[in-house]
């Protein structure tokens, strides 16, 4: 059963949890009939088509698990979620450049996040210096094993380039410091 | 509409006009210059720049403003050659395949004449397209003024499908990606009713989902954590030891290859789902199988290097006409450029050909001048653009990131939609890894509320008969186009290459 749960499959339920979201939460608006359509008719027949296409796919990814090999391991992640790589219309033995298929690392993923929404957070109250002070020490985390003095004086040249380039150049209504008293 | 050549000579000296101010040209330059260095840098490419540009262009007159996006886009495709030749890293996806006999070249000590090959492949392909953009975009318009609510919704409804069909990958997934983009642009008020829908009383989602705040999380964050992520060997740089320009060989060799990538890349940038990047590989096979001694593809093949080249140029170019003759885009980035005019209150659709005459000639003079501007930027001044390289990825994506928030604020000054970007970071990381295509959602999330204003109005016209979709003419052509490519992708031996190419 494990051997079914792969990316397709994964993807399949994530449509149709999706799409039942959809009809779960839309089920107030008013459908209307096909000549007088309502705000809800086509939305709704989004989600249905959403449902329907995740149960193919999930229907395909168990179809497919069920028909490889027991002792071949179809590894999850290849060098194709490189972003570098593309597979279309080469013949089968081209070469491309090498690539290490990247691990599943949530680094990246929590640094970048994190440096957006601290941005979005400190913005208002603290003023775009902090702003971008803050974020890009968060965004610097995604690498590892950086030491902290490394990263503070490209966050604050950013910080003062972002000030210059924006607020002074470009004349963006963003306050560069904090706001006191609100 | 009046298409002799009496009349593509007076515009195109309209269009002269227009873009030899000193603002459109100085907008060109910066665009070309972006494109080239966005290019160039691998994490970041076109989609994420323009997306970035949006809110700048809020200040900028709307011709000067897709002068400017426009040369981001055609302006990567030049300078992702470079890097492919000279270092093997392909600064984009369409440049992956010029890596290939360009790095080769560069290591028979051949870089120069392999750089010039790929510039001047490339300057014939836009121009050779900007003149079928000027010749073809109002022939075209011309037919779509005959467009009625049913053929638009038939039109939109072939170029999804062409989207998926294009695409590698499972078409239920693409096809998923679509509808999901459809829903999302729809959210927001109706309106035709007034009602909301799916807003949950947030203010920001009366106006709908933001298509940028999606686009730069799909594209430009998503991009940043996967890159983060991976580690790709690249070859030594390779020094220009050699000669600039290319033998009177290579010339006979890479002529006809670059005609050939041209008009592959004219075709199928046209096609929705079209782009660059699937011209690019789809020249290079060709050319590939047509060679007569095959085997030398891979080790330095001139034509290895100018048809892709050739096509993915024409294909980024040729994505306007269906843009500016149709108002429908064929791929995500065209996608942007349309909310770029919605931003400037302009309607995109076959109109804007007749009522905005120095937009749209404007934009294809500049088209050709930035041709131009880039050879001079590529050739000459390769040496910095090998220089910026060097420069540690890890100074470069906090700002980035930092430029993707303060863009994305100050279009609404909307920290939520900064919040929602993050979002669709997270959404896009995601999709990725369940091996989903984001760019059919943008698509879809742009394309989806013209679909559904047409839908509806086709069958207020009807009065809820679905066969209207099948009395019109031009109507009726279009879905039988788009159930003939589905059925023939559908074919089992076409799905048996695809599933092979997959893996």
């Amino acid at each position: 059963m494990l051997r079914g749960l792969n990316r397709d499959s994964v993807a399949g339920a994530m449509f149709i949890a999706i799409g039942a979201g959809g009809l779960i939460t839309g089920r107030a608006l008013n459908v209307g009939t096909a000549d007088a359509m309502g705000e809800g008719y086509v939305p709704l027949a989004m989600c249905w088509l959403m449902i329907a296409l995740g149960a193919l796919i999930v229907f395909n990814a168990l179809r497919a698990a069920v028909r490889t090999d027991p002792t071949g391991s179809v590894p999850d992640v290849t060098a194709r979620d490189s972003p570098l790589v593309v597979a279309v219309g080469t013949d089968p033995e081209g070469s491309v450049p090498d690539v290490e298929p990247p691990a599943f690392n949530p680094r990246p993923l929590l640094a970048v996040t994190i440096a957006t929404l601290a941005f979005a957070l400190l913005l208002e109250p603290l003023g775009i210096i902090v702003a971008v002070f803050a974020s890009s020490l968060c965004a610097s985390k995604a690498m590892p094993a950086v030491p902290l003095s490394s990263v503070l004086l490209p966050a604050a040249l950013l910080s003062l380039a972002v000030l210059a380039l924006f607020v002074w150049g470009l004349g963006l209504p963003l306050h560069a410091l904090p706001r006191l008293g609100g | 509409m009046d298409i002799g050549l009496a009349s593509l000579l007076a515009n195109l000296a309209t269009g002269f006009s227009v873009a030899m101010t000193p603002t459109n040209l100085g907008l060109c330059l910066v665009g070309c210059l972006l494109g080239t260095l966005v290019g160039v840098l691998p994490g970041i490419g076109p989609t994420a720049t323009v997306a970035m540009l949006m809110p700048i262009t809020f200040y900028l007159e709307p011709t000067g403003a897709l002068i400017m996006l426009a040369g981001v886009f055609y302006g990567s495709q030049y300078g992702g050659s470079t890097t492919a030749i000279l270092v093997n890293l392909p600064g984009e996806s369409s440049s992956v395949v010029t890596c290939l006999d360009g790095y080769a070249m560069a290591q028979r000590g051949r870089a120069g004449a392999a750089l010039a090959i790929a510039a001047l492949a490339s300057l014939f392909a836009g121009t050779v397209t900007t003149l079928a953009i000027a010749v073809g975009g109002p022939a075209i318009a011309g037919i779509a003024l005959l467009f009625q609510s049913p053929d638009y919704v038939a039109v939109m409804v072939l170029g999804l499908v062409a989207a998926i069909v294009l695409a590698h990958g499972s078409l239920a997934k693409a096809l998923a990606m679509i509808v999901l983009g459809v829903f999302l642009g729809l959210i927001g008020t109706d309106v035709t009713t007034g009602e909301q829908r799916y807003t949950f009383g947030v203010a920001d989602l009366f106006d709908g989902v933001g298509f940028v705040p999606v686009a730069m999380g799909l594209f430009g964050l998503a991009e940043i954590m996967l890159n983060l992520e991976s580690r790709a060997k690249e070859g030594g740089i390779t020094r220009l030891r050699d000669r600039l320009w290319p033998t009177r060989a290579d010339f006979r060799q890479a002529t006809p290859a670059t005609i050939r990538g041209t008009l592959l890349g004219i075709v199928l940038g046209i096609l929705p789902g079209g782009g660059s990047t699937i011209p690019s590989f789809a020249a290079y096979s060709l050319e590939k199988k047509l060679a007569r001694d095959p085997s030398r593809f891979g080790k330095g093949a001139v034509e290895g290097v100018a048809a892709p080249e050739a096509a993915n140029n024409a294909g980024a170019q040729a994505g306007f006409i269906p843009m500016l003759a149709l108002g429908i885009p064929p791929n995500a980035i065209m996608a942007l450029m349309v909310g770029a005019m919605m931003i400037h209150g302009i309607q995109p659709g076959p109109q804007i050909i007749a009522k905005q005459p120095e937009l749209f000639w404007g934009l294809v003079v500049s088209m050709w001048i930035g041709n131009f501007m880039l050879v001079i930027l590529n050739l000459p001044l390769i040496g910095i653009w090998v220089k910026l390289i060097e420069l540690p990825y890890r100074y470069l994506f906090p700002g980035i990131i930092v430029f993707c928030c303060i863009g994305v604020y100050s279009l609404r000054n909307s920290v939520t939609e900064v919040m929602f970007m993050a979002a669709f970071g997270v959404f896009g990381y995601v999709l990725r890894k369940l091996d989903c295509e984001p760019a059919p959602l943008l698509l879809g999330l742009i394309l989806g509320p013209l679909l559904e204003e047409n839908f509806r109005r086709s069958m207020s016209l009807s009065g809820g008969d679905f066969s209207i979709f099948f009395t019109r003419p031009i109507s009726a052509t279009l879905l039988i186009g788009a159930a003939l490519l589905l059925g023939f992708v559908l074919l089992p031996a076409v799905r048996r290459q695809r599933e092979m190419l997959r893996d």
